[in-house]
Parts: structure tokens; C-alpha cells; sequence
């Protein structure tokens, strides 16, 4: 068994997810990366107990099918996936937005920079966080 | 009254500014980083003055509320490094917000308006500069450095350096023995 992160991105739209997956591997690059390109795509995935889950879930939140605010209620609506710590990540700058995620249960609510190089700054924040609370635990 | 400047960012910021507060003869009860508590009101005058006198060091006498805020994002950000470097802190986005009494959200979104970059990458620049003083001015190893600043590894130390500057801390260490290479921005 490796010891390697394993993360779960969830995203509609496949440059994203490259740049996402390429600010993650910027900060580690034995970490593992998953994709899935809505809600639904990651619940299927995350409910098959074939792999072992993710650590860190980053969930984007505009995406069709089952946006990430509902598949964030799903996740903790389970009780295998609850504990799972959740990123939310979008455009939007909304405050309440913010507050009522976080009271859903996200761990942290990310705002997407505009300029797509940007996206190393955050991920590599909150994965240095995750990674150094884990590490003293 | 409290006043607050923009670009303090260490001791010899503090000794600027004392130095323009004496030369003007405007009494203070404390400096602090981004912020003075002064005996009195300013008269109009004497804040144009002191205005021009900050200017001189390159600091800014500030007025407005979201520029005052994103100042004191930085003085929290700094603070977490020079001064609770070592102890296990919140989750740096909680610490900011339960320091300054405003969702990170809002905080961020201030610091991206007033500075037109982002606070995290504000967090890693400043992260990385405090490295390159750990190597140079304290010698420490890198190992050291990494344990003193929180860092989750040492690979992760220089991994995010090499990104940051462009070279790995090696490579930095090299450069700096160069006595051409300039690196400080506070000096």
C-alpha cells in the first residue's frame, strides 16, 4: 500500500482540471490525481468501494448535471464520505456563498484567480496545511 | 488616534518611523507594524507632513478603509512567521479571519482589490523571502528552515522555493555568494 495523496478533482471543464492538476504536481508530484467532470461522475466514483477514497476533494461549483453545492450535500449526507475534506472552489466572490458552504461542511472555499497560473498560489496553501496537520498529528 | 502606514514590514520600518514621528515633534504612545497609536489628533498640516516624511522611506501614510484592511492582512501574515514561526496555528484562512473579525472570503477579496494579487500568493512570496533570510543571514539549513517555518517537508521547502524564484535553495545559496546578486526588497 502506497502512502501517497490521493485527490479527487471534480470539474466540468478540462483545462481547469489540467491547470489544477498541474499546480498539485507543482507542489507534489507523487500526489494522485483523480478527475471527474460533474457531481454525479465523482459520486459514482467516490460510492465504489473498489479504490481506496481520496484525502482532499476539490469540488468545483458551476458544473452541470449535479452541481458542487449538491454533490457537497451528498458527500455529507454519507456516512463513508463525510469525513473527507472538501475544497470549494469557484469564480464567484460571494461572501453568503461562502459562509453557507462552509456551514455545509467544505473545509474552505477557494475563489478561482482569473489568470489560470494563478491557481498554484491556493492549492499550494491549503495542500501545505493539510499536509503539515497531517504530518503532526 | 490610530494612524496606519502602509510598507512597514520590519524593525528598521519602525525606526523610520519614529524618526519622522520625533523630527516632527508628534507624540506617539506606541508603533507597531502597519500602525501607530498617536497622543493626539493630527491637524491637517502635520499629516501632510508626516505624509511626506513616511514618503521618504518609501512608506505610505494610509486613509483608505480597505487599504488599511489589506495592510493589516500583511502585518498578520508577517506575524505569523517572524513571530509564532514554530507554534501550530488554525488553518492559516481561520487565523486571518478570527485575527481581523471578517470572513476570509471578504478579506481576500479586499486584498486581490487593493493589491491586484492574491493573499495566498502575498502568504508564499513573503514564506520564501523569509526563507532566503534564514539561509543567508542565519545560515540555518534547510532541514532547519523547513521545521522553523511549518513547512510539510523539505522537498516541499524547495520545491515551492524553485518555483517561487526560479532556483533551488542550493542554487540560491551559490548566487548570493556572488556579491553582485541583490535579492532584499527591505533594506
Amino acid at each position: 500500500m502506497d502512502n501517497n495523496l490521493r485527490l479527487l478533482i471534480v470539474d466540468d471543464d478540462p483545462d481547469d482540471r489540467e491547470f489544477f492538476i498541474e499546480a498539485i504536481k507543482d507542489v507534489d508530484e507523487t500526489i494522485e490525481c483523480i478527475t471527474a467532470s460533474n457531481g454525479i461522475q465523482a459520486l459514482e466514483w467516490l460510492r465504489d468501494t473498489g479504490h481506496p477514497l481520496p484525502d482532499l476533494i476539490f469540488l468545483d461549483i458551476s458544473m452541470p448535471l449535479l452541481n458542487g453545492r449538491n454533490c457537497l450535500a451528498e458527500i455529507k449526507k454519507d456516512q463513508r464520505l463525510l469525513t473527507i475534506p472538501v475544497i470549494i472552489y469557484t469564480t464567484s466572490k460571494d461572501i453568503d456563498e461562502s459562509r453557507e458552504l462552509k456551514k455545509m461542511g467544505a473545509l474552505h472555499f477557494m475563489t478561482k484567480p482569473r489568470d489560470a497560473e494563478e491557481i498554484y498560489y491556493p492549492v499550494a496553501v491549503v495542500l501545505e496545511e493539510y499536509l503539515f496537520s497531517a504530518r503532526n498529528k | 488616534m490610530i494612524i496606519y502606514i502602509k510598507n512597514m514590514v520590519c524593525v528598521r520600518c519602525k525606526m523610520a518611523v519614529q524618526t519622522v514621528l520625533e523630527g516632527l515633534q508628534i507624540p506617539y504612545l506606541g508603533i507597531e507594524l502597519g500602525k501607530v497609536k498617536l497622543a493626539e489628533a493630527l491637524l491637517p498640516d502635520k499629516q501632510q507632513k508626516l505624509a511626506e516624511g513616511l514618503q521618504h522611506y518609501q512608506l505610505e501614510l494610509m486613509d483608505n478603509k480597505k487599504k488599511i484592511l489589506t495592510e493589516q492582512i500583511k502585518v498578520v501574515i508577517i506575524e505569523i512567521f517572524e513571530v509564532r514561526a514554530n507554534e501550530i496555528l488554525l488553518k492559516f484562512s481561520d487565523f486571518l479571519s478570527q485575527r481581523l473579525q471578517y470572513d476570509y472570503t471578504y478579506l481576500a477579496n479586499t486584498f486581490s482589490e487593493t493589491e491586484g494579487t492574491t493573499i495566498e500568493r502575498f502568504y508564499i512570496s513573503y514564506r520564501i523571502e523569509r526563507v532566503k533570510e534564514l539561509m543567508v543571514y542565519e545560515a540555518l539549513s534547510i532541514k532547519e528552515i523547513s521545521y522553523r517555518l511549518n513547512f510539510s517537508s523539505v522537498s516541499h521547502l524547495s520545491q515551492q522555493f524553485k518555483k517561487v524564484t526560479g532556483h533551488t535553495p542550493a542554487m540560491f545559496r551559490k548566487l548570493c555568494a556572488s556579491e553582485d546578486y541583490v535579492w532584499r526588497t527591505c533594506e
